[in-house]
C-alpha cells in the first residue's frame, strides 16, 4: 500500500503538493527545525537497581529537564514539569518515586490521572520498568478495581495509581483503611495538570486541601510532582492547586525532528453568503492522499458527531480497495474500554494507519509516533491546538500538521491571523478553589474525614464562618473546640468533581436480539456509553448513532430516574446522519451586582438555563445538505449558573433604529460577537460560555425565585427560542426565533444580552467578564471595523444567513453607542 | 465606566451562602429549642482519658431459657451508630454489652454523651471488653467491628478487635433460618422464631436522628428510646444465640425440621457425622415439604458418598428419583455417575443421563447451559459406547434383548 521509498520522503512531497494545489487556501506554512537532545548523565545518587532497570530499557542518560526535576525534588520542594508530548515527561516523576520506594521499603506514592485509561496506560509503562524491581508493588485503585481486590491493594501496594474522583469519594473518607499509605506518603503525582482547569480544577484543589489535612493527621507532608501540557501559567496553576510554592521545569531537553505546520482555510463557494466548503469534507479530502501513501495520520474533530461524520467520510475515501478495512479507526469517549485498548494497540503496532479522534487522544495515552496530524476545526484553545499538533512527531525525521478551519469565527480569526496564533501565549489555567459552591461541598467532606479544630484554615482560608453555617444547618456539631460531622449522609457521595452527570447511558444493539434469544444467551450487546449531558442530543429516539462509521438507529431511550439508563438501537443503513435541534431559555434568578456600561445597563448574578431537544435535522453524508427533520419528545434539562446581562436602554435603541426587526438582527449579531470574543479575554474555551438574547429581568432586584421552582410555568409561560447545532458551525448558533417573535411584539422592548458560565454553579467567568466589558466592547468595535465582509460573516456577527441582513451595521452602531 | 453598586462584601456573601446551602440541602432550618431536663440517669465512670457514661440494667430471662447460659465469659455486643455508610465520619455512640448471668441478662450500655469525650468512651468500652472470652455479634464482622476499628484508629487508641474471640451470629443465623424467615435481619428473626414483640420500639434507622437531636438541643427525651432499642437488640441476639446453640446440640423434636436442615447444612463441612444425623432426622419427619425432602436426600447422599457409603447413596437417590417427578438435575447427574462408575449399570446411567439432558435444554442456568449440555452429551455418548461395547463382548447375554430394544419396543 505504501509507495516505494517509504513514507518519510512522501510526507515532505505530499505536504508540498498540498500547499501547491491549495493556492490561496493555505494561509500559513511554518517550518520548525529539528532539535538535538540535551543530555545529562545519570546521577550517581540513582539507586544502582534502578539505574540497571533504566539501562535495560535503553536509558543511559537523562534529558536535561529530567535531571532538573530530580534536582528540585532533592531539595525537598514540589515541582511542575511542562514539556511537549513524548519528551520523557513521565520519567521526571517516575525516577524520584521509584528511587524513594527502593531506598525505603515502607515509602508510598500516589499517582493521580484524570482518567482511568491514563492510569492503565501508566501502569503498563511502570510494570515494564518494574519487571526487574520486585520491591515495587504497583496497583491501580479506581472504580474498576474489584471489591475483593481492594483490601489487598490497600495493604500491599506501595505505588497506587488512581484518579481525583476516587481519592475524593473512595480513599479520603476511609483514610483509616489507608493508614499505611498516609503514614508513609512520600510523593503525590498529578499528571495532565492542564486538565484541572475551571470547576474541575477548583474541585481538585479542594480535594488536595483535604489530602493535606489527612496527611497532617498522620504526620506526613508528601512532595508533589505535576506534569502538564503547555499552558500559560503551569507554575501558578500548580501552586493554586497544591496551595504551596512549586518549582517550574520547562526547558525541554528531548530531541525532536523537523516539523511543518500548514493553516488551511476552505475556499469560499458563495461570497455573497460567506459560505465556505464544508470543513469536514475538506479535512477528509486533504488527509486522504497521505493515508493512501501509508502515512500514519491522526485526525482531530471538535465534537463526537463531527468525529463520526469525518470518520465515515474518510473511511469511504480511503478504505476503497478490498482488504483495506479497518486501517482507519475512530476514537472518542463513549467507546467501550476494550475497543479503545484495541485501537491504541493497533496504533502503537502500526496495524492501524489512521485514527479520527475527538480531543480524547489529546492527553498522554501512548499511541506511538504518528507522522501527520490533521485538525478539523480549530480546537478552541491555543494549548489544545499545540497539544493536538504535538500528536504527530518523532524524535527524528519529518512530521507535519494541518489545521483546517471551520467557518466559526474563532477558526476564521486564527486561520486568517496566523501571526496571532504563533505569537500567542497558550491559555491560562484558571481555577477558583474558594468558589463557595465548591468550597462548602468539600468542607463537608473534610469534616466527615476529620473534625475541624476551631480556627483551622482550609487551604489558606479561614473557614470559621462556613463551619458555623454548616452547624446551623445541622450538619456539624461543635464540641470541645472541634466541629464534628453529625449527619447520616456520606457527603462525598453527593458531590461529583465533574460537571457531567453521574449516570452514563449504555447503548445496546438489539439488531440480533431475537437471534440471540434463540441461542439462549442473555448477554447484552452493549456497544457504547454516552454521558448524561450528551445523551439527549445524541441518542434521542430516531437519532442515527454513529460508532466507527457504523450506523444505528435509536429505537428507545430510557432516561427516567427509576429506570436503568439505556438506549436500544438497531443497525441501519442510511445516507444521512442526524443533528439535534435544541430549544433553550434563560432566566435571571438573582442579581449580585449592577452597573452601567455607558448607556447600557449591566448586571451580574445567577441564571437558570434550560434546554430541551425538540427535534432533529437529517443531513446527507456526501453533500452535507439538510434532507429532512423529525420531532423528539424529551424532558427539559436545567442548569443554574452565574451570568451577566446587558440590557440595551430604549434611548440607545431609538438612536440606532426605529425598526425593531432590524434592531433584533443587530442584537443577535452583537450577542454572537460578544460570545465569541469573550473567550479571548477570559482565556477559556468558547464552549465554556453560553449566550442568549432575551428580555430584561424585572427592575426591582432579583426575579421571583418561586417562578423558577415551578417548572410548569417555565414551560408554558414563555416561548423558548431555538438553537441549532451542527458540526459545521462548531458551537451553538442561535436563531432565536421564539425570542425574536417575543421581542418584536413585547410591550416594553428591553432586549438583553445574556452571557453565562456553561457550568452548573458558574466558574467565575461571567463575574470576571463584568469587569472586562469595556475592553470587550472596544474589541468588538475594532473587529467590526476591520472585518472585510459586507453584511456579516462567521468572523464578526455570525454568518449573514443566521443573523440577518442588517446585523452587521446595526451591531456596529449599537456597540458604538454602548461604548459611549 | 462600570460602577459597582452596593455590595458590602462579607455580610451579603454569607447571606447568599446561607441561601445557597439551603438550596443545596433542600431542607428547612430547624429552630433552636430550650433543653428539657434529662430523663435517663447515667452512671459516670473514670477512665484515663476522662469521664465516660454508662448504664447498667438487668433484664430477667424467661425461666426455661434461664438455664441455657452460654459459656462463661461470653459478651453480646451491639452498637448504635450515626450512619450506615461507614467511613471516618460515622460515629459509634452507643455500645451495648450483655452477659448472661444467673437467669438474667445483665446489659451494660456505654454512651457517647459528648463527641469531645470519645477517647474516654472508647477506653471504657475497651476495659469492659478486655475481660471477655468471646464476643457475640449480629453482623459484627462487616458492620460493628470495622466501624469501631475506625473510631479507635482515629482516636489513636489501641484496637482490641484482634484480641478477643469473635462469633458473628449472622452467617450461622442465615444457614439455620433462611428457610424459615423472609430475610435474616435480627428483627425479622426475633419475630419469626422468638415471637418477640418490641411494642413501640423505635426502628433502628431513626437512631442517628434521635442522637443528633440529643446532641444539638441537649434533648434527652429520646435517650430512653435509644437505650431501649439497643437493649432489645441485645436481648434478641442473646436469645437467638441460645436457640442456635440448642439447635446445634442435636435434632430436638421441639424444633422445626427445616431448622434441622439448616443445622445439617451448617455442619456439613464442620462435623459431617452430626450433619448426616440431622439430615436423617429431617428425612424421617413428616412435616417436610417435598422439595426440601429431595434436596435433603441429595445432600445426605453426598455426605455418604464422601464417607464411602456408596450403596446407601445409590439406594437413597434411586428412591428419591422415583418418588420425586422432577428431582434436581444435579441429583440425576450424581446418580448417573454412581451408576456408571460404581454400580456399572450403564443402562440405568444412560436413562438418567438422557432424562437430565432432556431437561437441561430448558432448565439449566443460561450462563452454564452450553457447558452443561456439552458435559451431558459427552456422558451420553460414552455410556452408549460402553453399552454397545458390553453388548459386543457379551453377545449371548445382550443379543436377544438388543433385538427387543427396537424403536417400537413396548
Amino acid at each position: 500500500m505504501a509507495a516505494p521509498g517509504g513514507p518519510r520522503a512522501d510526507l515532505a512531497e505530499l505536504i508540498d503538493r498540498l500547499v501547491a494545489d491549495a493556492g490561496g487556501a493555505v494561509t500559513a506554512t511554518r517550518r520548525f527545525a529539528p532539535r538535538p537532545p540535551r543530555l545529562v548523565s545519570l546521577p550517581d545518587t540513582v539507586d544502582p537497581r534502578l539505574a540497571d532497570a533504566l539501562r535495560s530499557r535503553g536509558i543511559e542518560a537523562l534529558y536535561s529537564h529530567q535531571a532538573r526535576a530530580l534536582e528540585l525534588l532533592a531539595k525537598g520542594g514540589h515541582c511542575v514539569v511542562v514539556t511537549p508530548t513524548a519528551s520523557g515527561k513521565t520519567l521526571c516523576y517516575n525516577l524520584p518515586v521509584l528511587q524513594a520506594l527502593l531506598t525505603d521499603p515502607s515509602a508510598r506514592a500516589l499517582y493521580l490521572f484524570p482518567t482511568k485509561a491514563l492510569a492503565q496506560d501508566q501502569l503498563a509503562e511502570l510494570e515494564e520498568l518494574a519487571r526487574a524491581l520486585p520491591e515495587l508493588r504497583i496497583h491501580t485503585y479506581d472504580g474498576d478495581t474489584p471489591q475483593d481486590a481492594r483490601r489487598a491493594v490497600r495493604a500491599r501496594a506501595n505505588l497506587v495509581l488512581s484518579n481525583p474522583d476516587m481519592l475524593h469519594a473512595g480513599i479520603l473518607p476511609h483514610h483509616t483503611k489507608w493508614v499505611a499509605l498516609f503514614q508513609n506518603l512520600r510523593y503525590v503525582i498529578i499528571d495532565e495538570l492542564h486538565t484541572y482547569r475551571g470547576v474541575f480544577g477548583s474541585h481538585l484543589a479542594n480535594v488536595l486541601r483535604r489530602l493535606h489535612r489527612v496527611c497532617r493527621h498522620y504526620g506526613t507532608a508528601p512532595q508533589f510532582v505535576c506534569a502538564s501540557a503547555t499552558i500559560a501559567n503551569p507554575q501558578e496553576l500548580a501552586e493554586r492547586l497544591i496551595g504551596q510554592p512549586v518549582g517550574l521545569v520547562s526547558e525541554n531537553g528531548a530531541p525532536s525532528g523537523a516539523k511543518v505546520l500548514v493553516f488551511y482555510n476552505p475556499p469560499v463557494v458563495n461570497a455573497e453568503l460567506g459560505i465556505r466548503r464544508p470543513y469536514l469534507k475538506e479535512a477528509a479530502r486533504l488527509a486522504s492522499p497521505f493515508l493512501k501513501h501509508g502515512i500514519s495520520t491522526i485526525t482531530f474533530a471538535g465534537s463526537r458527531l463531527a468525529q463520526e461524520v469525518l470518520l465515515a467520510t474518510l473511511k469511504t475515501a480511503v478504505e476503497r480497495p478490498p482488504g483495506l478495512t479497518n486501517v482507519i479507526r475512530g476514537y472518542r469517549g463513549g467507546y467501550l474500554p476494550g475497543r479503545r485498548r484495541e485501537i491504541e494497540r493497533g496504533l502503537r503496532e502500526g496495524e492501524v494507519l489512521g485514527v479520527v479522534s475527538t480531543n480524547a487522544l489529546e492527553l498522554g495515552i501512548d499511541i506511538g509516533h504518528l507522522d501527520l496530524a490533521v485538525l478539523a476545526g480549530y480546537p478552541g484553545t491555543i494549548a489544545s491546538t499545540w497539544q493536538q499538533i504535538g500528536r504527530a512527531g518523532r524524535r527524528s525525521g519529518l512530521s507535519a500538521a494541518v489545521l483546517v478551519a471551520s467557518s466559526a469565527p474563532l477558526d476564521q480569526f486564527m486561520v486568517t491571523h496566523p501571526d496571532y496564533f504563533f505569537g500567542a501565549s497558550p491559555e491560562h489555567g484558571l481555577i477558583n478553589p474558594d468558589n463557595p459552591y465548591v468550597l462548602v461541598s468539600h468542607l463537608k467532606c473534610a469534616a466527615f474525614e476529620l473534625p475541624f479544630v476551631d480556627g483551622e484554615a482550609f487551604g489558606e482560608r479561614d473557614v470559621g464562618d462556613y463551619l458555623r453555617l454548616l452547624a446551623e444547618e445541622g450538619l456539624l456539631h461543635a464540641a470541645g473546640g472541634r466541629w464534628h460531622w453529625t449527619s447520616e449522609s456520606y457527603p462525598a457521595d453527593h458531590l461529583s468533581l465533574r460537571t457531567v452527570g453521574s449516570d452514563n447511558f449504555v447503548v445496546i444493539d438489539t439488531t440480533h436480539r431475537e437471534l440471540a434469544e434463540r441461542q439462549l444467551t442473555k448477554k447484552r450487546q452493549v456497544i457504547a456509553e454516552v454521558d448524561w449531558k450528551s445523551a439527549f442530543s445524541m441518542i434521542y429516539p430516531k437519532a442515527i448513532y454513529l460508532i466507527e462509521g457504523e450506523q444505528f438507529e435509536v429505537q428507545e431511550l430510557h432516561f427516567r430516574e427509576d429506570e436503568e439508563k439505556v438506549a436500544y438501537v438497531k443497525r441501519i443503513q442510511v445516507d444521512y446522519f442526524t443533528d439535534a435541534i435544541t430549544a433553550k431559555g434563560v432566566w435571571a434568578l438573582d442579581r449580585f451586582r449592577a452597573g452601567g456600561a455607558g448607556v447600557g445597563r449591566v448586571a451580574q448574578g445567577e441564571l437558570l438555563v434550560a434546554e430541551q431537544v425538540v427535534g432533529f435535522k437529517k443531513i446527507k453524508f456526501d453533500t452535507m445538505e439538510n434532507v429532512g427533520s423529525g420531532e423528539v419528545e424529551l424532558p427539559q434539562q436545567e442548569m443554574q449558573t452565574a451570568g451577566l446581562w446587558l440590557t440595551i436602554p430604549p434611548e440607545t435603541l431609538a438612536a440606532v433604529s426605529r425598526d425593531r426587526d432590524a434592531l433584533v438582527d443587530g442584537l443577535r449579531g452583537l450577542t454572537y460577537l460578544l460570545h465569541h470574543l469573550a473567550p479571548l479575554f477570559l482565556m477559556c474555551d468558547v464552549r465554556d460560555l453560553g449566550s442568549w438574547l432575551g428580555d430584561a429581568p424585572p427592575d426591582d432586584g432579583p426575579t421571583c425565585r418561586e417562578e423558577v421552582v415551578d417548572r410548569d410555568s417555565l414551560a408554558s409561560g414563555t416561548r423558548p427560542g431555538v438553537a441549532t447545532r451542527s458540526p459545521d458551525a462548531g458551537v451553538g448558533v442561535l436563531t432565536a426565533q421564539g425570542t425574536r417573535a417575543r421581542l418584536l411584539t413585547a410591550e416594553r422592548f428591553e432586549p438583553t444580552v445574556y452571557l453565562y458560565d456553561n457550568q452548573p454553579g458558574g466558574i467565575g467567568l461571567a463575574e470576571k467578564l463584568f469587569e472586562l466589558l469595556p475592553p470587550l466592547l472596544a474589541r468588538a468595535r475594532e473587529t467590526l471595523a476591520a472585518c472585510p465582509c459586507r453584511a456579516g460573516c462567521p468572523s464578526c456577527v455570525g454568518p449573514v444567513n443566521a443573523v440577518g441582513r442588517q446585523a452587521k451595521p446595526l451591531a456596529a452602531a449599537l456597540v458604538e453607542r454602548l461604548q459611549g | 465606566m462600570i460602577e459597582e453598586s452596593v455590595h458590602p462584601a462579607r455580610a451579603s456573601e454569607l447571606a447568599r451562602l446561607r441561601e445557597l446551602l439551603r438550596r443545596l440541602e433542600r431542607r428547612p432550618p430547624v429552630p433552636r429549642r430550650p433543653a428539657p431536663p434529662p430523663i435517663l440517669s447515667l452512671e459516670t465512670i473514670e477512665t484515663r482519658y476522662g469521664v465516660a457514661l454508662r448504664r447498667v440494667e438487668d433484664v430477667p430471662l424467661p425461666p426455661p431459657l434461664a438455664a441455657a447460659a452460654p459459656p462463661a465469659g461470653t459478651l453480646f455486643l451491639d452498637t448504635e451508630t450515626t450512619g450506615l455508610s461507614g467511613g471516618t465520619g460515622t460515629y459509634v455512640f452507643l455500645v451495648g454489652l450483655a452477659s448472661w448471668d444467673d437467669g438474667r441478662l445483665r446489659v451494660t450500655q456505654y454512651f457517647l454523651g459528648d463527641l469531645a469525650a470519645e477517647a474516654a468512651f472508647l477506653a471504657a468500652v475497651r476495659d469492659a471488653v478486655a475481660a471477655a472470652r468471646q464476643l457475640v455479634t449480629f453482623n459484627g464482622r462487616t458492620f460493628d467491628f470495622p466501624l469501631l476499628e475506625t473510631r479507635y484508629l482515629l482516636a489513636r487508641a489501641p484496637w482490641w478487635g484482634g484480641e478477643v474471640a469473635h462469633l458473628d451470629l449472622y452467617p450461622l443465623a442465615r444457614a439455620l433460618w433462611r428457610a424459615r424467615a423472609t430475610d435474616c435481619r435480627l428483627t425479622t428473626l426475633e419475630t419469626a422464631l422468638l415471637q418477640m414483640d418490641r411494642g413501640d420500639d423505635v426502628p433502628g434507622a431513626l437512631m442517628p436522628q434521635l442522637y443528633f437531636r440529643y446532641l444539638r438541643y441537649q434533648d434527652a427525651r429520646a435517650l430512653p428510646r435509644i437505650f431501649a432499642h439497643n437493649r432489645w437488640d441485645l436481648l434478641a441476639l442473646a436469645l437467638l444465640a441460645a436457640r442456635a446453640e440448642a439447635l446445634l446440640a442435636g435434632p430436638d423434636p421441639h424444633h422445626d425440621p427445616l431448622e434441622w436442615l439448616g443445622a445439617a447444612r451448617w455442619l456439613e463441612r464442620r462435623d459431617p457425622t452430626r450433619s448426616a444425623g440431622f439430615y436423617e432426622a429431617a428425612l424421617g419427619a413428616d412435616r417436610l415439604p417435598d422439595g426440601a425432602r429431595t434436596r435433603a436426600a441429595w445432600r445426605l447422599g453426598r455426605l455418604w458418598r464422601r464417607a464411602g457409603r456408596l450403596e446407601s447413596a445409590v439406594a437413597l437417590w434411586t428412591r428419591v428419583a422415583r418418588e420425586d417427578p422432577t428431582p434436581p438435575l444435579g441429583l440425576l447427574v450424581d446418580l448417573a455417575k454412581l451408576c456408571e462408575h460404581h454400580v456399572r449399570d450403564y443402562a440405568a446411567a444412560l436413562r438418567l443421563a438422557l432424562t437430565a439432558l432432556g431437561r437441561a435444554e430448558n432448565e439449566s442456568p443460561p450462563e452454564l447451559r452450553s457447558l452443561v449440555l456439552a458435559a451431558l452429551h459427552h456422558r451420553v455418548r460414552r455410556l452408549e459406547r460402553r453399552l454397545s461395547a458390553r453388548r459386543a463382548s457379551r453377545p449371548a447375554a445382550s443379543g436377544p434383548s438388543a433385538g427387543v430394544e427396537g424403536p417400537h419396543a413396548p
